[in-house]
């Protein structure tokens, strides 16, 4: 069987579990690794066995004809590396968001098209084998006809968490949902709504954001609604970190470490409750063998490995990774436009023909100039935006 | 002891009979008297007259205010039609307090006026909505104390049975709406609405007279989200269920949600009420939903306890007379119209596919403005 060769451009935490898990897959092989700083290079390298090391991510290519270059670094590098990659006609995968804004989405897209090549984007809760297993009970029709989907984020200030955790989410609500047509969102800061003063940097340089609450309801075809809470928590709750499948005959939850069914539409506290079943999570035939392999193994690597899983069965068959650049483009639309949605206080009908960075140009159209740099790190960034709202 | 208050009943038997009881508030509160009751229906005016013990029976309500000299006018009938009408005949009469079924009145316009003319009369309002259940009343004691950390969503639902969608809205979305402002504790800054109808976008051709007079409506889905000023959001949704399970009205009701909890609250008048001690649901067995009693209440017979709900209005309602003062644990009639126009906001914003602000500056009924407008 062919195995595909996997180029991993930037080697920190992500990277780290990118490769891991295609070194372990049997139907891929980490061919080169690159990053700027020669320590995490090699640490890498050494854990792989790995001798093709580079600095330049041009010269990896040329050297070793990768067929996916992965491409996990910071987030404003996500989609000025894919240009550069794609440039090469090569496969990528880039983790989330795939860009900062539209233009940067639709140039990658637009790239991808050019060179004939995938673009796949890592939302890996997406395939993770919970997500799996509800899929299964609701292709199977478990639930009767969707009717709405409630997802909600684990705490993270609101803007940055839509960016950081919300396009994990969308990437799920439109696996069940379909596209959606529009969007009508609101943001806070401390209870109040969002002005041009709020919009600021994201922690880890993750695009210009706003709002420590925010809140969109989404329309999806054929009546279908969701709402989508990406609420600031005191302290973060992975509990709150969830996808709810509301059936005309059952609910679906979805969480990080755990799937359940409802065979019932309408929850009774007390009563019904006895009824949701634990689903048993479904993993790739090769998984279980592999994983073994696989060291830092953490609840994500099941994720991860469904999404090289689905690489590998996407380019056997010559279609779209299920992950897309289309679906993570359509993903930005929606975090695009529930930014513009709570800025000027409209619904706003998706695909947006101005692709522009709704909180940039809102910003921009209130006279005020770029915002002041934040710190990348989230405690630090958290510091001061709490100065500036005078909390400290 | 001689009766205190003097009461005059208003209903329409075919039209909304008396409402959720209305007319036998008073029967076991010895400080009012019913002398009068009005029912254009010859069969029901004497049933009526039997049931409440009034001295005196009329064909027409006017002749009845016109005549009987009376503290208290309940307008019962579940048809909302005559209600603006019943409710500013009962002000300008004289009376001192109403007690109104649900919804307050059919449109936005109609709502103003009936409160226009109750305070010009300084007459006091109490709406049959159920946020005067205990349960309530105490689930609201303990959001206000913190008892699940700062409040954030609400999230309400109809019963999604054979009315859902817009019908869920009308008749059971005041309830919801009233109760949720209540919680939010703010009035509604801006709000929501997308209404569908068998999965896609209502037209013109959807619109239909609603029943209980409700006015026209259109669409068997919906969903909506209301932005409170203090920040806090509510959703509801009303969508096609399973009509063949009886959950409906234990499935009516609403979930507050706080940064350390949840609170829910069904099937209202009866009333049940549930703790989650964790911001947020998911069914792993680790923490369990509470089911949270109140004896007294409880001691009361299912059947009766909507009735006990009517007389905690009642009650309230003449406190509020005695008082001066709005009625403020029950629905006043500001609290109903707001309600109202919670509701009416959700076809607004259909109509005009935007989010609309409150106060909602249309106060015609969407789909009339609709219409008129399709035909221009």
């Amino acid at each position: 069987m062919k195995k595909y060769r996997v180029a991993i451009l930037g080697c920190r935490s992500r990277g780290t579990s990118a490769a891991r898990v295609y070194h372990a897959h049997p139907r891929t092989e980490v061919v080169a690794l690159c990053d700027l700083l020669e320590d995490r290079l090699n640490n890498l390298g050494d854990e792989l066995g790995l001798k093709a090391r580079f600095t330049d991510l041009d010269e990896m290519i040329r050297q070793t004809e990768p067929e996916i270059v992965a491409i996990p670094t910071a987030p404003a590098l996500h989609a000025p590396l894919a240009l550069r990659v794609l440039e090469h006609g090569v496969n990528i995968e880039v983790e989330k968001p795939m860009g900062m804004d539209l233009i940067e989405t639709d140039a990658v897209m637009s790239k991808a098209g050019v060179k004939g090549v995938q673009v796949a984007v890592h939302h890996q809760w997406r395939l993770s084998a919970w997500t799996q297993a509800i899929n299964q009970a609701y292709q199977a029709g478990k639930i009767g006809e969707l009717r709405y989907v409630y997802a909600s984020g684990k705490g993270y200030y609101g803007g940055f968490g839509l960016m950081e955790i919300g396009t994990h989410l969308l990437s799920h609500m439109i696996k069940f949902g379909g596209r959606c047509q529009s969007v009508t969102a609101h943001a806070t800061v401390r209870g109040r709504p969002i002005t041009p003063q709020d919009v600021m940097p994201a922690p880890r340089g993750n695009g210009t954001i706003a709002g420590d609450h925010v809140t969109a309801t989404l329309q999806f075809g054929d009546g279908v609604t969701g709402t989508l809470l990406q609420h600031r928590f005191d302290k973060l709750d992975l509990d709150a970190h969830i996808v709810e499948l509301y059936g005309t005959e059952g609910r679906l939850m979805w969480h990080p470490r755990g799937a359940w069914i409802l065979p019932n539409p309408h929850v009774l506290p007390t009563d019904n409750l006895d009824q949701w079943q634990a689903l048993t999570p479904i993993y790739p035939e090769s998984f279980e063998q592999a994983a073994g392999t696989i060291s830092g193994n953490t609840n994500m690597i099941e994720g991860d490995y469904w999404f090289v899983d689905e690489y590998v069965r996407a380019l056997d068959e010559g279609r779209e990774h299920e992950c897309s650049g289309a679906e993570g483009r359509h993903v930005m639309e929606i975090i695009m436009g529930t930014f513009e949605s709570a800025a000027y206080g409209t619904r706003v009908d998706l695909p947006q023909s101005n692709r522009e960075h709704p909180l940039v140009r809102w910003r921009h159209e209130a006279g005020l100039g770029a915002p002041e740099p934040m710190p990348m790190i989230d405690a630090e960034w958290l510091a001061e935006e709490n100065r500036r709202l005078g909390q400290l | 002891m001689s009766a205190e208050y003097r009461a005059a009943i208003i209903g329409h038997t075919g039209q909304g009979n008396y409402g959720h009881g209305l007319d036998m508030v008073y029967a076991r509160m010895s400080e009012v008297e019913v002398v009068a009751v009005a029912d254009p229906d010859p069969r029901g005016l004497a049933a009526a007259g039997k049931r409440t013990g009034a001295a005196r029976c009329y064909a027409d309500y006017r002749e009845m205010l016109e005549k009987e000299e009376v503290e208290l006018v309940n307008v019962c009938p579940r048809v909302v039609t005559l209600h603006a009408e019943m409710a500013i005949a009962a002000a300008e009469a004289g009376a001192r307090g109403i007690f109104c079924e649900k919804p307050v009145a059919a449109s936005l316009a109609e709502a103003d006026a009936i409160l226009e003319t109750c305070d010009q009369c300084n007459v006091r309002i109490a709406v049959a909505h159920r946020r005067a259940n205990p349960y309530e009343q105490h689930a609201k004691r303990l959001v206000d104390a913190g008892e699940i950390g700062q409040l954030q969503v609400l999230r309400g639902h109809g019963k999604w049975d054979h009315r859902a969608g817009a019908e869920d809205l009308a008749v059971l979305g005041p309830h919801m709406m009233d109760s949720m402002r209540y919680f939010a504790g703010a009035d509604v800054a801006w709000a929501h609405g997308h209404i569908t109808q068998d999965g896609r976008e209502i037209t013109l051709d959807d619109v239909h007279e609603g029943n209980e007079g409700i006015g026209p409506i259109a669409g068997n889905s919906l969903a909506a989200y209301f932005v409170f000023a203090n920040g806090v959001t509510a959703h509801f949704e009303s969508q096609p269920g399973d009509t063949t399970v009886r959950v409906n009205s234990r499935w009516f009701g609403f979930e507050a949600h706080g940064t350390e909890g949840i609170i829910a609250l069904r099937n209202s008048p009866n009333g049940e009420m549930y703790i989650h001690r964790q911001g947020m649901f998911i069914p792993d067995g680790k923490i369990q939903w509470e089911r949270v009693l109140i004896d007294g209440w409880e001691a009361i017979p299912a059947g009766e306890r909507t009735h006990h709900s009517n007389v905690l209005i009642a009650r309230e309602l003449i406190q509020a007379i005695e008082e001066d003062r709005d009625v403020v644990e029950a629905s006043s009639g500001k609290d109903a119209r707001a309600a109202l126009e919670m509701v009416m906001a959700v076809h607004e914003s259909q109509r005009v596919r935007g989010r609309v602000q409150f106060p909602l500056a249309n106060r015609e009924n969407p789909y009339e403005v609709w219409r008129r407008e399709a035909a221009l």
